[in-house]
């Protein structure tokens, strides 16, 4: 279980298993959510992200599993609790937005109000207010289906804010979004949680959306979290090798260590010893694999650099103001990235079929289970 | 090209001029060829005849009453199968579309042989059971007529209904579920009016359809004297003096109608034809309904013994008595029925014959035609292929009798031998028919998408050998599906046979008409089973043929 100390557990999920016929889709997951934090599950598609978020909002019924919002037990396989999603009191925006096509803008908002039998008065105040919040004002009679995309999102978003709900969860809101608005939206939601202060979860595949949206991150895979943190930890302290790969783009390198003294591990790989920072502790002889970002090393570096390869290049993009080369190291490729190429740097780039050196520091380097 | 334009230019005619006749012929005061003058004196006849308004009431009770009890149990149905963890729900996913294809003249007659007040086996069982002195219910009713009617128009309204509910985003439904609504409200407030324009379209099918059902009043009301629009224009063409001017003249009201409401059905769904943004495809929820599933489950059963059972097993029964008294003693039962249908009597032999030859050759030739026309339609820029578009799709709105009483006027004068023969009777179906072909081959290529041909001809096929190549083996699958649903849809066809039999061109449903004319219930049992049977035949084929279900090619 992960928790952190000194704040408030707001959202549960314990043991939670779900299976399709016989395929696990989510395998005995737990994790907290505190109030007001934006928690973000990340991972590939059919990792079982949305599956936990649907057994959250009532949408599916789990295998396994207790689930708390609040103080409230609202599933629980064992005692034989399950609270129908109506229930629940969650605000939710679907990865297809869901707005109803018979309806205009302003009754789909409208329509939590109305079913929670709120006074016509109220409803048309609280109706007008998000509509307000989430830029709709001169909408309301509009038909809903004669929407751009990023204002059907927006619909979706206001429904899902207008009665106030304890926890917001989001489906893959913005994968239906072009980029540009995707970036738009992305901050809009960040800010309306913010200043809402709400508890939200948020499915995505994409890890740069996970990025900029999130206090925390689960990243997922088959079922199974691999790793939980805040950003910064999962970028520069990726405990997989699943993580490291999946977010942001990464070289492995296998090799045998080789001696472990003063902090500093030897690695014997491509022929000759790497050295890195020594984090966990393998044994002399043990197999392992070392993950080094390609943006970290360097093409024929001016300094003498503590590890150095030789290699040939296979492959040059130039991408403006970065480069891309994939490097043969004994016949293993390494993917380096050159970034803040310069016009005088131009000229003087590697080109295909050049031998170059590639140099990095051991503390750039770790060692992936 | 050229193959292509001159199927749709043949398609076009099919259609246009037995309506061209229809209307020239009533506005006749003599038949066409004959001399004579322009008049509307066939309007004020036969709206003056002192049946009329009582059978346009009668049509019109029949139209609303079915269409008002086949939508909500349609609906009904369609929730059970789709959205309700119901037991055995695929199989009877399936089987709800059975009634579809069977022959409603035919449920008519075995209801009748149910219901009849005297000798009903159904109304002798319920007197019997519950010491009754009358019996209960009289088919020979309109509201009977209704009752038959609706068991054979709810899978109608089942096909049309059911593919919304299965296209609808899950979303859609869950998303007002985490808004606070109920199972119930969600389907009141969102399901059933996202699946509106569905509905409302089957609505409006279904009620030009009762317009034009001839088979069953026919049988249930017409010998009382209570007659329909359609009952009415066979009375005209067929009971001497026949005066086939004001026939034409009813026809047009009945045309009028017909074409009032795929108006009204246009105009109520234009725009609303919801395109929603998919989501993923997951498998969405279940309503739990505990043990009232099988509350539901018994619903569904009980509409499948009304509908199939109760008449087909009383049909069987009957087929292996020697007379029909209303009751069944083992010294009656014999095989004399089928001997006599299948190997004795010329002209239900003959019946069986014909109906063979033009189920098979008919929807061969109806889809050879409706191919070419819907690959103009779709994948040319030919000129007016609009037009062929609307004109082949124009039978949708058409009774089947109109379009006979059409065709009757075109070719009784015309100077090829053609009315009389087994070719009308096949003309008429095809007519009758080329809608159904059209949309599913529409479908196809709209499914398939130009790239797989494009992609062909860019690979140096010529055009005629990326035809062969490419599109025929693509298309086969809805040519094969199609052939064999056309087939059955060609064995059951009745009212537009009716205006244009002869005798020599009978098909087994008009023999069936004339058997149950003549009383020979036994013989009718015998030949509806064996109509049954081939139908069944063409359903299995089909499974056998395509590997998806019949729902997908009706709709």
């Amino acid at each position: 279980m992960i928790r952190r100390k000194g704040t408030m557990v707001f959202l549960k999920v314990l043991n939670l298993v779900k299976k399709f016929d016989s395929v696990v889709a989510v395998d005995n997951i737990s994790f907290e959510v505190e109030r007001g934090e934006f928690l973000t599950l990340l991972g590939p598609s059919g990792c079982g992200k949305t599956t936990i978020l649907r057994c959250i909002a009532g949408l599916e019924t789990p295998d396994q599993g207790d689930i708390f919002i609040g103080e409230k037990l609202v599933l629980s396989r064992e005692k034989d609790v399950f609270v129908q999603p109506d229930k629940r009191g969650l605000g939710m925006v679907f990865q297809s937005y869901a707005i109803w096509p018979h309806l205009s803008v302003s009754d789909n908002i409208a329509y939590p109000l109305v079913e929670r039998k709120l006074k016509k008065d109220l409803v048309r105040k609280k109706t007008k207010q998000i509509l307000e919040m989430v830029k709709l004002s001169g909408l309301e009679d509009r038909s809903a289906t004669k929407l751009s995309g990023g204002q059907q999102q927006r619909v979706a978003l206001a429904r899902a804010l207008v009665y106030d709900p304890e926890v917001l969860l989001f489906d893959e809101p913005l994968s239906n979004l072009d980029a540009k608005l995707r970036i738009e939206m992305r901050n809009e939601i960040r800010n309306l949680q913010k200043n809402l202060g709400i508890t939200s979860i948020y499915v995505t595949h994409d890890q740069e959306e996970a990025f900029a949206l999130s206090d925390r991150i689960i990243v997922m895979n088959e079922g199974k979290i691999e790793q939980v943190g805040d950003p910064v930890t999962l970028f520069f302290k990726p405990k997989t090798h699943f993580v490291s790969q999946f977010i942001g783009q990464t070289n492995f390198i296998g090799g045998v260590a080789e001696s472990v003294d003063k902090g500093v591990t030897r690695i014997s790989a491509l022929g000759t010893f790497i050295e890195i920072d020594a984090t966990s502790e393998p044994k002399k002889g043990d197999k392992v694999f070392l993950s080094i970002r390609p943006e970290y090393i360097k093409i024929n570096p001016k300094e003498k650099m503590q590890n150095e390869l030789e290699g040939k290049v296979e492959q040059r993009q130039y991408l403006g103001s970065y480069g891309r080369f994939y490097v043969s190291v004994q016949g293993v490729p390494i993917l380096v990235e050159m970034h803040d190429i310069t016009k005088n740097d131009v000229g003087i780039l590697p080109k295909e079929g050049d031998t170059v050196t590639l140099g990095f520091s051991s503390g750039d380097c770790f060692l992936i289970k | 090209m050229v193959v292509m334009f001159a199927a749709a230019v043949v398609a076009s005619f099919l259609v246009l001029y037995p309506l061209g006749y229809l209307i020239y012929g009533s506005l006749r005061t003599a038949l066409p060829g004959d001399p004579g003058t322009f008049t509307l004196n066939n309007f004020v006849e036969a709206f003056t005849s002192h049946k009329i308004f009582p059978t346009i009431i009668n049509t019109f009770i029949i139209m609303f009453g079915t269409t008002l009890v086949s939508c909500p149990v349609g609906l009904f149905l369609v929730w059970i199968t789709t959205r309700t963890d119901t037991p055995f729900r695929r199989s009877l996913e399936i089987l709800n579309i059975l009634p579809f294809l069977l022959s409603p003249y035919v449920a008519g007659v075995a209801w009748s042989l149910l219901l009849s007040p005297r000798v009903g086996l159904l109304n002798k069982f319920l007197m019997n059971v519950f010491n009754l002195e009358h019996a209960p219910f009289d088919i020979y009713s309109i509201p009977g007529v209704i009752w038959v009617l609706s068991l054979y128009y709810i899978p109608y309204m089942y096909l049309f209904i059911l593919g919304s509910f299965k296209a609808m985003d899950p979303s859609m439904e869950e998303s007002a579920r985490t808004c606070g609504s109920s199972v119930f409200r969600t389907t009141f407030r969102i399901t059933i009016p996202l699946a509106a324009p569905a509905i409302i379209s089957g609505c409006v099918i279904v009620f030009v359809h009762c317009a034009g059902q001839f088979g069953v009043p026919a049988h249930l009301i017409m010998p009382k004297g209570d007659y329909v629009l359609t009952t009415t224009i066979m009375r005209f063409t067929q009971v001497y003096p026949q005066e086939y001017s004001t026939a034409s003249a009813v026809a047009m009201f009945l045309l009028v109608i017909s074409a009032l409401g795929i108006l009204i059905q246009r105009r109520f769904i234009r725009g609303k034809e919801y395109i929603t943004v998919t989501g993923k495809a997951y498998r969405p929820r279940l309503i739990q309904l505990g043990k009232w599933r099988y509350l539901t489950l018994t619903i569904n059963i009980i509409y499948l013994i009304v509908s199939i059972v109760l008449p087909y097993g009383t049909l069987l029964l009957i087929s292996f008595v020697s007379f029909w008294t209303g009751d069944v003693s083992p010294e009656l039962l014999t095989l004399e029925n089928y001997r006599l249908v299948l190997f004795e009597d010329e002209a239900i032999l003959r019946a069986i014959k014909n109906s063979l030859f033009v189920s098979t050759v008919g929807a061969f030739l109806c889809l050879l035609m409706t191919m070419l026309v819907a690959y103009l339609v779709n994948r040319t820029r030919t000129r007016g292929r609009g037009f062929f578009d609307y004109i082949t799709m124009l039978p949708v709105g058409i009774p089947g009798m109109v379009i006979a009483v059409g065709l009757l006027w075109a070719w009784i004068r015309a100077p090829i031998p053609i009315y009389g023969t087994i070719w009308i009777i096949m003309i008429a179906f095809i007519t009758r028919y080329t809608p159904y072909g059209m949309r599913a081959f529409s479908n196809t290529l709209l499914q398939l998408g130009p790239e797989l041909e494009e992609s062909a001809r860019i690979c140096g096929s010529s055009w005629f050998k990326t035809f062969r190549k490419i599109l025929v083996p693509l298309l086969k699958p809805g040519f094969m599906a199609g052939w064999v649903l056309l087939f059955i849809l060609f064995m059951r066809e009745l009212s537009t046979a009716i205006v244009l039999w002869y005798s020599g061109n009978e098909v087994i449903s008009v023999q069936l008409y004339q058997l149950v004319r003549d009383g020979e219930f036994p013989a009718v049992a015998a030949l509806s089973i064996i109509q049954a049977l081939i139908i069944l035949g063409g359903i299995i084929l089909f499974r056998l043929i395509v590997k998806e279900e019949f729902s997908e090619r009706l709709r």
